[in-house]
């Protein structure tokens, strides 16, 4: 048992079983009502999908935590906003991605640390990204050494495109659910994850064409 | 389809979102086209690298931490209801009973005139009317109540005199035919011609039976001064003015 899933079992431990087996719109409605009890079970249940979603919008993992804590307290403060026509996940996930753009932007915004990558995702060009220059790996990469490059290369996309394909391919959300969250059309969802693609694949070449065998 | 027809339809081939007509076409063309199928299979593993990024290790205290922050949001929203509300207090009362009034006594553009004209015309009748009042207007009653203060003072201060002043009263009867009893020259007559012979005993007789009757002359005591008092109106103290003094005339 790894780490991770040591702290999943000690957090589940804490969330009444009577709201684990609910669906999202019964907790909210019980979280409408004043249970905090239903509100941990539902921090409980999205907790590792948004901060994934955040760490991987920001590439910051300390701060995904910070900033994933401010999402659930969104939720629990707007909590009689919230539609029960709609999907619970598409309202918390808007929360969540507008909370990781603003961070995106208050840092481009302090230009204390501006790195070239940040520079180059302000200037939202996907064609100048190139393809990693270094070394070409071997086929033996290290698994983590792999999962670093992906998601460094993850974060110098532009953040349009960067956030349709962490809500598509991490998140794995649906087409209809990418377009509600980001209120755009399904064209430009589409041609927007394609894009993407295209740029990750360039992006990633080194690696992918020297083959690895480990994933 | 062409090379680029097949580029543009890779995300979608890996998405699921083809169709089966468009999928099989894509398949086809990717089998027959190398640079095309190498595309297509580097892309399909960079997507699976992408998917395949673990989600980072929580904090072992997440829910927690979430959870003591919620509390502390109620606590601090609680508490800055609290303070507005004993801030704004006494204005949000003002307010609030400004706005019940207003809601109650709502009438039509029209009809707003009408209780200000109906307060302003009671006020105006109200200090004209205290303006234009007499003072001397409660005169009657003001002289009859001094007159039987006057009487009864004198009554209960001198007892014996009154039978002196009888029997001089018929004294001067005998001396004087006319018996005149009138209360001064400058004053009119009040008696007729029996009442000028009636005697001051029938003055007292008629006192005696409790005031009920009498004129002034016929209750005061000959020689007797009467002070005539009147309210002061126009002073603020409780004081009264001796507006008119005469003097009975004896017989």
């Amino acid at each position: 048992m790894n780490g991770f899933t040591q702290t999943n079992a000690i957090e589940t431990k804490r969330v009444a079983p009577v709201f684990t087996a609910l669906p999202d719109e019964s907790l909210m409605e019980h979280i409408v009502r004043g249970s905090e009890a239903a509100f941990a079970a539902l921090v409980d249940r999205y907790r590792a999908r948004i901060v994934n979603l955040v760490s991987r919008f920001i590439n910051d993992r300390d701060r995904a935590q910070e900033i994933s804590q401010e999402v659930f307290l969104r939720i629990f403060i707007h909590r009689e906003r919230y539609q029960p026509t709609g999907k619970f996940s598409t309202w918390m996930y808007t929360i969540a991605v507008n909370l990781a753009k603003n961070e995106i932007r208050r840092r481009v915004r302090a230009k204390d640390s501006v790195s070239l990558d940040k520079l180059v995702e302000m200037t939202g060009d996907a064609g100048r990204f190139t393809a990693d220059p270094g070394p070409r790996p071997d086929r033996g990469l290290h698994r983590r050494e792999v999962q670093e490059q992906v998601g460094a290369a993850l974060a110098r996309l532009p953040e349009r495109y960067r956030e349709v394909i962490i809500l598509r391919d991490v998140q794995q959300l649906s087409y209809e659910e990418i377009e509600k969250v980001l209120n755009i059309p399904g064209g430009t969802v589409r041609s927007r994850i394609n894009r993407a693609r295209t740029a990750l694949q360039e992006m990633l070449s080194p690696m992918v064409e020297g083959g690895i065998d480990e994933l | 389809m062409n090379c680029r027809e097949a580029h543009s339809l890779f995300s979608a081939k890996l998405d699921g979102e083809l169709s089966a007509c468009g999928a099989r076409d894509l398949e086809l063309h990717v089998l027959r086209c190398d640079d095309c199928d190498a595309r297509w299979k580097s892309m399909s593993l960079t997507v699976q690298l992408v998917r395949s990024i673990p989600a980072p290790l929580l904090d072992p205290g997440f829910v927690c931490q979430v959870m003591d922050r919620v509390r502390a949001h109620e606590i601090a929203e609680r508490r800055e209801k609290v303070l507005s509300a004993r801030r704004v207090s006494p204005l949000t009362a003002l307010a609030s009973w400004a706005q019940s009034w207003r809601e109650t006594f709502s009438l039509r553009p029209v009809l707003r005139p009408v209780p200000v004209a109906v307060v302003t015309a009671l006020t105006f009748g109200l200090v004209t009317g205290y303006l234009a009042q007499d003072p001397l207007s409660d005169w009657t009653g003001a002289q009859a109540r001094n007159d039987r203060l006057s009487a009864r003072s004198a009554e209960f201060s001198d007892p014996g005199r009154a039978g002196d002043d009888a029997s001089a009263r018929g004294r001067t009867n005998a001396s004087s035919p006319a018996g005149v009893g009138s209360v001064d020259s400058s004053l009119p007559e009040t008696a007729g011609s029996e009442e000028n012979t009636t005697p001051f005993a029938d003055a007292l007789a008629e006192r005696e039976r409790g005031f009920a009757t009498g004129s002034i002359d016929s209750l005061v005591e000959p020689d007797a001064s009467i002070e005539v008092l009147a309210p002061d109106w126009w002073s603020a103290e409780p004081r009264r003015s001796l507006i008119q003094q005469t003097r009975v005339q004896t017989f």
